[in-house]
């Protein structure tokens, strides 16, 4: 999986994110970055059509805002559906780790 | 998912917004990470390009997400069907032929459907026909199919009453009269109380039928067709309660049957009066109530749950317990449920249909790879170009769609046009037949579903070879390799010219076969001038007085004669046995058939003698004259049985003469012994007059019917019909067998000419170069003409040989229908053979001038 991500997992990574509130594409992209120790990169020729099939959707909004350095940018939020998309993505997601680890390390149990 | 393809739907039509919105959105960003590039010390010009470099390629974003919200597959079957449209809009001409010889081929096949479906599906799809059976009886030697006789119906109707519920009714035909005086014959059901509620059908205005017109006062009721009712009433709505005039007796019609009511059953004629059982006269109803008048027709309609195997099983019992009670007439007769119209004859009937289907549809294929070969050049530089192979098979099945769809619409029409025709095409004449054919909502599903299937077998087979085509070749422009690129097609044609000659053989032999019995002797001359009225009384214990009738109708002028005889032969009426004791030569009673027949009989009927004379009116009942076979069987020849006495019906018979074997009860019963009786014209309760006429008969019929009226109040006319009339009726089911699988085959011999004439004028087409080259290089016209037809009259023999191989091997199904025929008749399947051959030379005539109007310079210049 490195450095590519998987299309669901990308669109939990992005909620993720937007838990802590409304940010533009480019922090979203950072903060992943960032959060992940640089491992998941997040390539913009998937994050972009990820935003759009998100908001399509329903479980992100978006606005035109200002950003830091005054620049117009196009602000995405968590909605209500969305964040209960979230909850269960993110079950969903534990659940798959827990039992690949299961597979993986069978004696630690 | 709806809610989805609804999103897709809206996202579909603001896909613009949002591309620039995202394009807007794209530029946001990257003016983001310059301004960042700048933070970090990069020139502004620098700072850009690590930024575009960072962000790839925006437009493929855009792209990307531009797809998301297109609907795919719908979008790109839209640009299928413009292109397909604007291909048919560039080539007007090429698309009109397409789309006529398309409905050409669906045309017939929806026609044909049309009648297969009214005479054979529908009634298979009568409310609960799977839980209606007829029941057979068979005799102990297991060659004779019967009905039931009345007695019997109501003993299985008590007996195995916890199977179903059992109904009954004769099939049988009338002469009905109109006001006008204009006669028809129809035929009739005379049907038990429960008929109608068992078939679960209801008028359409008044009522039908129930158990309480068992007992009526005036006139018996009666039920009417839709069809009747439209055509002597002209769908008046006060037809119901008028007066219906069959065989000289009054009815009243209390009700219309719905439009499309149909028995269930395989029924050629469809009924056009109902009336109850108890509407018999006298006679009739005593003849009714013998339990060796095994004619009526019974259906029994199982209850749910119960298994056919199981129901056998309860009327077996019932069958073994009859047996012993009345072993005059059950001894070892038992008794089967059949599927009616799911026989021999539907089958027959709707598999040969099935196969001039095939042959329309064969056609269809035939027409599109065709039109597939003639593209590959454009298939060659689409697939250059880049154009997936699905998409390429995709574009084509698109278009033979439109095209199908297209010449479905003009096939309906066609359609119309033929159904109208078919009933001309029917060689009946006696009865009026209103088959109801018509194009309805079945019709046309089933032309939607053909248009849709030809397209989609028609479309694939050439599309999937045509989008495989040999690139470069093709596109240098190479003629394709034709000969070797047909062979589908080829088969094709040669499996629908075999399958015409197996229906031509069929039909030749039914035409032949009713040719045959249409020249056959019955042992009578029904050529001559005859008009037979049969008498009864209008009540019962009444008497019509026939010798009284007989001199006043001799009185009339064009009356040559009159004579008498108790039933005609060949009327109609069921086989019955006399038991004949022949003292001091059989010990056992032999079974024999029997007329009373009075003064001058044989010569007004122009029955041979072939020993002895004629009754005259001297002849007590005593005397008789026995037919040919008989006086063979029993005394050894005509001479011996010269003066003989034997005891018939408790009384001693001389015989006076013997009388050339003939027909009694059916056309094609085996030699029966027969006895004619003397019958001295005096009172009887029923009865035939013959009255012999210088002129046409039925001219005088009108005259007749009104001196028996002026002279005897109390007779009945039941029919007056002349002999040529009367033995009409008798060649009726060949006829409509011969008609039947005739019209059938004509279709398809039709269309396989159809066919035929398509692959030649084709590969005429595809050949022209190769002609134009052999002409400039001096072939002659008779050269020309034997390329064509070498390959035309190969696929002749090879067509006509299989579908002759199989049909000789079919043909002994056919031998029981057959009369005076067998099924190697030499000159019925020559018949067929040329009629084969003759379609198909027929169908290349116009391909092979074509051939011959070739001029080698333009042929050479085309390429």
């Amino acid at each position: 999986m490195e450095g590519e991500l998987l299309q669901g997992t990308l669109d939990l990574l992005i909620l993720q994110t937007l838990v802590l509130g409304p940010a533009h594409g480019h922090t979203i992209a950072y903060v992943i970055e960032h959060r992940s120790e640089d491992v998941l990169q997040v390539e913009h020729g998937s994050l972009y059509p990820a935003l759009h099939r998100l908001e399509d959707r329903g479980w992100i909004a978006s606005f035109w805002g200002t950003s830091e350095n005054n620049r117009r940018a196009r602000y995405y939020r968590l909605t209500p559906p969305g964040r209960k998309q979230l909850a269960h993505q993110a079950s969903r997601w534990e659940a798959l780790v827990r039992a690949i680890n299961r597979v993986l390390r069978p004696a630690e149990e | 998912m709806e809610f989805d393809f609804l999103r897709r739907i809206r996202r579909f039509f603001r896909r613009r917004y949002w591309d620039e919105e995202r394009a807007r959105e794209l530029d946001s960003y990257l003016e983001m990470e310059t301004d960042e590039n700048v933070a970090r010390g990069m020139l502004p010009e620098e700072a850009q390009y690590a930024a575009r470099r960072k962000f790839g390629n925006t437009m493929l974003i855009r792209e990307e997400i531009y797809h998301m919200n297109s609907l795919g597959w719908f979008e790109t079957l839209w640009q299928d069907v413009r292109f397909a449209l604007r291909m048919f809009v560039k080539s007007p001409g090429a698309t009109a032929i397409a789309v006529i010889s398309l409905a050409i081929a669906i045309g017939p096949n929806c026609a044909l459907f049309s009648v297969v479906d009214s005479l054979i599906l529908k009634p298979l799809s009568v409310r609960g026909a799977p839980q209606m059976f007829s029941l057979l009886t068979c005799s102990e030697k297991q060659d004779q199919w019967k009905g039931l006789s009345y007695p019997e119906f109501l003993d299985y109707q008590a007996q195995a009453a916890d199977i179903g519920s059992f109904v009954a009714y004769e099939r049988d035909s009338a002469l009905l009269t109109d006001p006008s005086g204009h006669r028809e014959l129809v035929p009739t059901r005379s049907v038990t109380g429960n008929y109608f509620s068992i078939l679960e059908a209801r008028a359409a205005a008044g009522r039908t039928l129930g158990e309480n017109d068992a007992h009526f006062e005036g006139p018996p009721p009666a039920v009417i067709s839709y069809s009747l009712w439209q055509r002597q009433f002209g769908g008046a709505a006060d037809a119901v309660g008028k007066t219906l005039f069959m065989s000289g007796r009054a009815f009243s019609i209390v009700g219309i049957l719905p439009r499309g009511f149909r028995e269930p059953g395989l029924e050629v004629l469809p009924p056009d009066v109902w009336i109850p059982l108890s509407a018999y006269t006298s006679s009739q109803r005593s003849y009714l109530m013998r339990r060796d008048a095994q004619y009526l027709n019974t259906l029994v309609r199982l209850r749910d749950g119960v298994e056919p195997t199981r129901a056998e099983a309860v009327l077996a019992t019932v069958a073994k317990r009859l047996a012993s009670q009345y072993p005059d007439t059950n001894k070892g007769r038992t008794i089967v449920l059949d599927n009616p119209g799911r026989g021999v004859l539907g089958a027959i009937v709707l598999s040969l249909a099935g196969l001039v289907l095939l042959i329309a549809c064969a056609n269809i294929v035939g027409i599109l790879m065709a039109q597939g070969e003639s593209r590959r050049q454009e298939f060659a530089v689409r697939v250059a170009v880049g154009a997936s192979r699905g998409r390429l098979v995709r574009q084509l099945i698109v278009e033979s769609l439109l095209l199908s769809f297209m010449a479905a619409g003009v096939g309906l029409l066609v359609a119309f046009w033929l159904i109208r025709l078919i009933p001309a095409l029917n060689p009946i004449t006696l009865f009026r037949v209103d088959f109801d054919f018509r194009v309805d909502s079945r019709v046309l599903i089933y032309t939607l579903a053909v248009a849709f299937l030809t397209a989609l077998a028609a479309g694939l087979i050439p599309s999937l070879r045509a989008s495989r085509p040999d690139l470069v070749s093709t596109l240098k422009g190479d003629a394709p390799r034709v000969w070797r690129r047909f062979q589908l097609r080829e088969a094709l044609v040669i499996g629908q010219v075999a399958i015409s000659q197996f229906l031509l053989v069929g039909t030749g032999l039914l035409v032949r076969s009713y040719l045959e019995v249409e020249r056959m002797r019955p042992g009578f001359d029904p050529e001559r001038n005859v008009l037979a009225a049969f008498l009864g009384a209008t009540t019962e214990g009444k008497e019509v007085d026939f010798a009284r009738l007989a001199d006043i109708l001799r009185e009339l002028p064009g009356v040559t004669r009159v004579g008498f005889t108790d039933d005609l032969l060949l009327s109609g009426s069921g086989e019955a046995r006399h038991r004949v004791m022949i003292p001091g030569v059989t010990s056992e009673p032999v079974g024999v058939g029997r007329r009373a027949a009075g003064a001058g009989y044989f010569s007004i009927m122009g029955t041979r003698l072939l020993r002895g004379r004629d009754f005259d009116r001297s002849d007590s009942k005593g005397t008789v004259v026995v037919n040919e076979t008989m006086a063979r069987q029993i005394w050894g020849s005509p001479d011996a049985a010269m003066g003989k006495v034997f005891r018939m019906d408790e009384a001693d018979r001389r015989v006076i003469g013997v009388a050339e074997n003939g027909k009694y009860f059916e056309l094609n019963e085996d030699p029966i012994p027969f006895v004619f009786a003397a019958a001295p014209l005096g009172k009887g309760g029923g009865g035939t007059l013959l009255i012999e006429t210088a002129g046409p008969p039925l001219a005088l019929a009108g005259t007749v019917r009104k001196a028996i009226h002026d002279a005897e109040p109390d007779a009945l006319i039941l029919s007056l019909t002349s002999l040529r009339q009367s033995m009409r009726l008798s060649l009726f089911p060949y006829r409509v067998g011969a008609g039947l699988i005739g019209t059938i085959a004509i279709l398809g011999v039709f269309l396989s000419g159809v066919g035929l004439y398509g692959l030649v004028s084709y590969s005429v087409s595809r050949r022209t170069h190769e002609i134009g080259v052999r002409v400039a290089m001096g072939a002659e016209r008779s050269d020309v003409l034997t390329l064509v037809f070498r390959e035309v009259v190969l696929r002749l023999a090879i067509g006509s040989l299989l579908g002759f191989a199989v049909a000789l091997a079919g043909a002994q199904i056919l031998r029981s229908a057959l009369y005076g025929v067998s099924p190697t008749d030499p000159i019925g399947l020559t018949a067929a053979v040329a009629v084969v051959a003759a379609v198909g030379l027929l169908a290349a005539y116009a391909p092979a001038r074509r051939a011959l109007r070739v001029n080698p310079v333009d042929a050479l210049r085309e390429q």
